[in-house]
């Protein structure tokens, strides 16, 4: 980062490359809106520019980076004065659940469950688990599906995840907790209640 | 099993989701919760959804995205080299330049016009305050010209060249003076007489104004004004207030003898004759070229 700050275009583009797919994948699953996600993702890397000489080396760069999405991504969805969605995750996870069609510019992420060489029956099994998992989701609210994202996707420990989305350690915790309780309890719902 | 237990082991839960959460791991809480039905049931909810979650794999952005955005900050990057490049003035090597040439400016003129090297009969407070504001406005004026800045089309740049080629000439010619202040050999020569008889003191100080304005800033303007033709006006104005700025120092130099009405007198006409002589220059600069002559 320090290489970055003075203007190395090579330091740059070695952080970008590390942390481009976190970042896309963060956006995504948070905005459920591939075009708006698109825009916010340049966006970040833009205001990440403008910002790196204010970057404390203390501080995990990783962190920071998140700390520049999710600010971005409030301010947007503050502007767009709507409740974040999850849609994404049904377009991820097949779409059908609850709205139909899929949205034409819709990421296609049904592959991002793991399912490689199963067979049909397991194919579909896994396929019904992950619109099970999207509609626990979707009821979750935005900083418990932060917290899960960046906690289990993204391997955050909890105390750098408070610093992204401003709470305690112990309050992020918290939100894991009661996320990963409501996500049981959807999926229980569903019939899908037993092990993965 | 007691509440407060319960809740600690809810918050270890969470601690352990770093891997898989492993209750045994911690005797008493595993002790605990293996008495507690309920916590026995948390923990399997939070585990089976802490390893659902682990299929979700990472996502990718599109090609065209990802080399659309790398493209976009490279190019600032390479934009703010760009930028740093020209406010090379602010660079260690140039700072230094701009300061010593604007010292030493301020030190040839002090001495040349304040009657340092002749002997001089100026106040000491006087000369301090000339050499703060000449040191101020010379350091400015060499730090646009070594950072060569343009701002919006106006050629900074070359209108403290300007600046400070008419002082040159200003100083140049205030020292070949037979008196030490100008003013008064005007006041004594025929033409000044002329106009001191027809338009008193003030009138005539107003006129020779013009001229200490006009001929410095008609000349500098002349030789040094490449580049000002574009956007004339505010090009013209800026070397004009350039030329004006670095004459009041000399003028304040000099206005110890004279009443404040006559040094006023002496400003105004200076800021008119710049102004005619700056856009004279360019009028005439503009010709040339026109014929053909200059670039």
């Amino acid at each position: 980062m320090a290489a970055y700050q003075a203007g190395n275009e090579a330091a740059f583009a070695e952080l970008f490359d590390r942390y481009a797919g976190a970042i896309y994948g963060f956006l995504v699953r948070r905005l459920g809106d591939p075009a708006l996600a698109e825009d916010l993702y340049q966006e970040v890397f833009l205001r990440l520019h403008r910002a790196r000489p204010s970057y404390d080396p203390g501080r995990p760069f990783r962190t920071w980076l998140f700390s520049i999405a999710h600010n971005l991504l409030s301010d947007a969805l503050r502007s767009r004065r709507r409740t974040p969605s999850l849609t994404q995750f049904q377009e991820e996870f097949g779409g059908a659940a609850t709205s139909g069609d899929k949205a034409p510019n819709a990421v296609n992420l049904g592959a991002t469950i793991a399912s490689d060489g199963a067979s049909p029956e397991a194919a579909l099994v896994t396929r019904e688990l992950g619109e099970a998992l999207n509609r626990a989701l979707r009821s979750l609210p935005p900083d418990e599906v932060t917290v899960l994202i960046l906690a289990r996707l993204e391997g955050l420990p909890y105390d750098e995840i408070g610093h992204v989305i401003g709470r305690s350690a112990a309050a992020t915790k918290q939100l894991a907790y009661r996320a990963l309780k409501r996500v049981r309890a959807e999926l229980v719902a569903s019939g899908h209640g037993g092990e993965p | 099993m007691k509440r407060s237990s319960c809740d600690e082991h809810r918050a270890w839960l969470v601690d352990a989701l770093g891997g898989p959460p492993q209750p045994q791991g911690d005797p008493t809480l595993a002790a605990e919760a293996a008495a507690c039905p309920e916590c026995r049931a948390v923990a399997g909810e939070i585990q089976s959804s802490w390893e659902l979650l682990r299929l979700v794999r990472p996502l990718e952005p599109p090609p065209a995205l990802r080399e659309r955005t790398r493209g976009a900050v490279l190019a600032l990057i390479a934009e703010d080299r760009a930028v740093a490049s020209r406010r090379g003035w602010s660079s260690a090597s140039q700072v230094p330049l701009a300061v010593g040439s604007g010292l030493g400016a301020a030190a040839a003129t002090l001495f040349l016009l304040g009657g340092l090297i002749w002997g001089s009969h100026l106040p000491e407070g006087h000369l301090f305050f000339c050499a703060a504001i000449f040191t101020g406005l010379l350091v400015g004026a060499f730090a646009w010209i070594y950072s060569a800045t343009t701002v919006s089309g106006v050629h900074l740049d070359v209108a403290a060249r300007v600046g400070v080629l008419a002082l040159t000439i200003t100083v140049a010619a205030t020292t070949t003076c037979p008196e030490l202040h100008v003013l008064w050999w005007w006041d004594r020569s025929v033409p000044g007489r002329f106009f001191t008889t027809l338009l008193g003191a003030g009138g005539s100080s107003l006129v020779f104004g013009f001229t200490y304005g006009l001929i410095p800033g008609f000349l500098a303007a002349l030789f040094g004004g490449r580049l000002l033709a574009a956007r004339w006006l505010a090009n013209g104005l800026v070397a004009a207030g350039v030329v004006f700025l670095l004459a009041t120092p000399v003028i304040y130099l000099q206005s110890a003898p004279f009443t404040s009405g006559v040094i006023a007198s002496w400003l105004a006409g200076t800021a008119a004759g710049t102004l005619c002589g700056v856009f004279g220059a360019l009028r005439v600069r503009a010709r040339v070229a026109r014929a053909g002559a200059l670039g």
